[in-house]
């Protein structure tokens, strides 16, 4: 017969005492290093983050995606809602006029992103913002949604997020691409259909995966805009 | 009739099982929450959320992959049986770690939108025709729902109500969580992950377990042709040095075993002189000397020492466990069968 364990006895462990105590520490000491050592090698998210609240003038433009072209200095800033929310509904009924935003903001090198709590309408003119078309391109890069790829969740893109882009997307937050080299000196890109309209609900099928996309790019303030026909997207 | 049950049937050696289980848990935890986040090469840290999403998800992994090694451990090797004793309280605490897991990703990545949390889980990504982006949760829910059920019915009330081999059999499916939590992980995080420790750390779980299962399966498998047929001697430490054991097949003679210079070595029963009985003699200048005439043998080979002309049968030993086995077939007498030494 093989030798038994009998818990309740109390005794059945004592002759290996050394052999368990070792056991412990192995097991211990064994989950702590793979903690620390899985915890440390993690992937760099990257410096996005929230840029705190943001007042903000300009003029109001609704398509594709909500956003404001600053009167200071031509800045383009992205809009969304607070949670996984669009401001489609708001922005629409602005749309083309001079509006002040105020909110949270998000910001990741030269992108900015406001969570709007409130936005209205503001004196004054509205100065027609700077457009500039920019040809046909043909990009390789990762869609994303833009509130939390550009720093609202780190990290805030690749596969692993893909579902959590999803809903923003399907509640309305604005996608970008990501490009995997610099396009005029930037890598987020706001995005569109070639008509200028919201992209369709394809699109999820390719976010947050690498994507090779063919479409026309335009400045708008000093983003740049990917007008795109996503159901023709490749994967390379 | 009625019986009761109580939640619980606590002992000294569970409640320190369960302790040990709490603390290597709570320090793999601890760890990656609370002291990784420091020594992290990183722009700006990874949100508490993630970090908590990854810090259970990893460690209901390991923990699985404990689990699931403790069985071919302990066939391996029977000093790792304590860790077999309370192993239930092990997959309860596990589904625990992975209910959290599920839980800091559904309170992350599904809500806060427009729509129900749990209508987002599974709608949120469709992307069911790629390997890429494929909509790698559905194999965490799966893992999640089976480890549920097994915790649920962890308990002997369980046991008793469903019979010993329904339950045993639900609990195997334990092996296709494992399968599907490394599905999971597979085409999330490693997706992403530009590191490689993680894959690193998932490969060496995976093949780990297998391969214990597979040597522990071989091991059986070899105990079982090794002993087919063979007689269970008893432990070899109870055979006292120059003493001999009596072992009796079936419709045969029985065998004599003797412990020698700390070694083993297996002789028929019977003194060729008058059939005296071999094992109740004792040992004399380094022979078996039968209690009745005082012939003498040698261990290795039956054989009287010279000038004497007398030999016995031989007979083949195992040691296994701590065990001696005899193969009841006997060698031709003056057959030599090297002793085996007792560890």
């Amino acid at each position: 017969m093989k030798p038994l364990f009998v818990g309740w006895s109390g005794r059945s462990a004592l002759p290996h005492l050394g052999f368990l105590a070792l056991l412990l520490f192995t097991l211990v000491a064994g989950f702590g290093v793979l903690a620390f050592t899985l915890g440390v090698t993690v992937d760099d998210p990257g410096g996005g983050d929230f840029s705190g609240d943001k007042d903000i003038t300009g003029v109001l433009i609704a398509d594709p995606y909500p956003m404001i072209v600053t009167d200071k200095d031509q800045h383009t800033v992205i809009l969304s809602g607070g949670g996984k929310r669009g401001v489609q509904a708001e922005a629409r009924a602005l749309d083309g006029k001079h509006v002040r935003a105020t909110g949270g903001g998000v910001k990741r090198g030269d992108r900015d992103l406001l969570l709007v709590d409130q936005l209205r309408p503001a004196p004054g003119d509205a100065p027609a913002p700077l457009r500039e078309p920019l040809g046909t391109w043909r990009l390789t890069g990762e869609i994303c949604d833009g509130k939390c790829s550009l720093g609202v969740m780190r990290p805030g893109n690749k596969p692993a997020h893909k579902a959590c882009a999803n809903v923003c997307l399907l509640g309305g937050v604005p996608p970008v691409f990501i490009t995997t080299t610099p396009v005029f000196g930037t890598q987020y890109l706001l995005m569109g259909d070639p008509q200028n309209h919201a992209l369709p609900d394809a699109l999820r099928d390719y976010v947050a995966i690498t994507t090779r996309m063919d479409g026309t790019l335009e400045r708008i303030g000093d983003a740049l805009l990917f007008r795109t026909d996503v159901t023709r997207a490749v994967v390379p | 009739m009625s019986e009761r049950y109580a939640p619980v049937g606590w002992n000294v050696t569970k409640i320190v099982y369960d302790a040990v289980a709490l603390a290597v848990t709570g320090v793999y935890i601890s760890v990656f929450l609370w002291v990784a986040p420091s020594f992290q090469h990183v722009t700006l840290p990874l949100d508490e959320y993630t970090m908590r999403m990854n810090a259970f998800g990893t460690c209901a992994f390991l923990l699985l992959s404990v689990i699931l090694s403790i069985g071919p451990a302990t066939r391996l090797d029977p000093r790792f049986l304590p860790l077999l004793y309370n192993r239930r309280h092990f997959g309860v605490l596990t589904a625990a770690v992975a209910t959290t897991h599920a839980y800091a990703a559904l309170d992350w990545y599904f809500s806060y939108g427009p729509y129900d949390r749990f209508e987002m889980l599974l709608r949120g990504n469709t992307s069911f025709s790629q390997t890429q982006g494929f909509p790698f949760e559905i194999f965490g829910i799966f893992s999640l729902l089976v480890l549920f059920l097994l915790a649920a019915t962890s308990h002997d009330f369980w046991l008793r109500f469903l019979t010993p081999p329904l339950w045993k059999a639900l609990h195997m499916t334990l092996y296709a969580a494992y399968l599907s939590v490394v599905a999971h992980i597979s085409l999330g995080a490693l997706q992403a992950a530009q590191n490689p420790f993680l894959a690193v750390v998932v490969g060496f779980c995976v093949v780990g377990v297998a391969a214990l299962h597979v040597a522990a399966s071989r091991r059986r498998a070899t105990e079982a042709a090794l002993m087919d047929g063979w007689l269970d001697a008893g432990p070899a430490e109870a055979i006292g040095e120059d003493l001999g054991v009596v072992v009796t097949p079936p419709n045969a003679e029985s065998i004599a075993v003797f412990r020698h210079a700390g070694r083993l070595s297996a002789v028929t029963n019977l003194c060729a002189h008058q059939n005296g009985p071999l094992a109740e003699g004792r040992v004399i200048d380094g022979c078996i000397t039968c209690p009745w005439h005082g012939y003498q043998y040698r261990f290795e080979d039956g054989c009287a020492p010279p000038p004497f002309t007398e030999t016995l049968a031989t007979f083949q030993l195992r040691i296994v466990d701590g065990r001696v086995w005899v193969d009841p077939v006997p060698k031709p007498p003056s057959t030599v069968v090297t002793p085996v030494p007792v560890p």
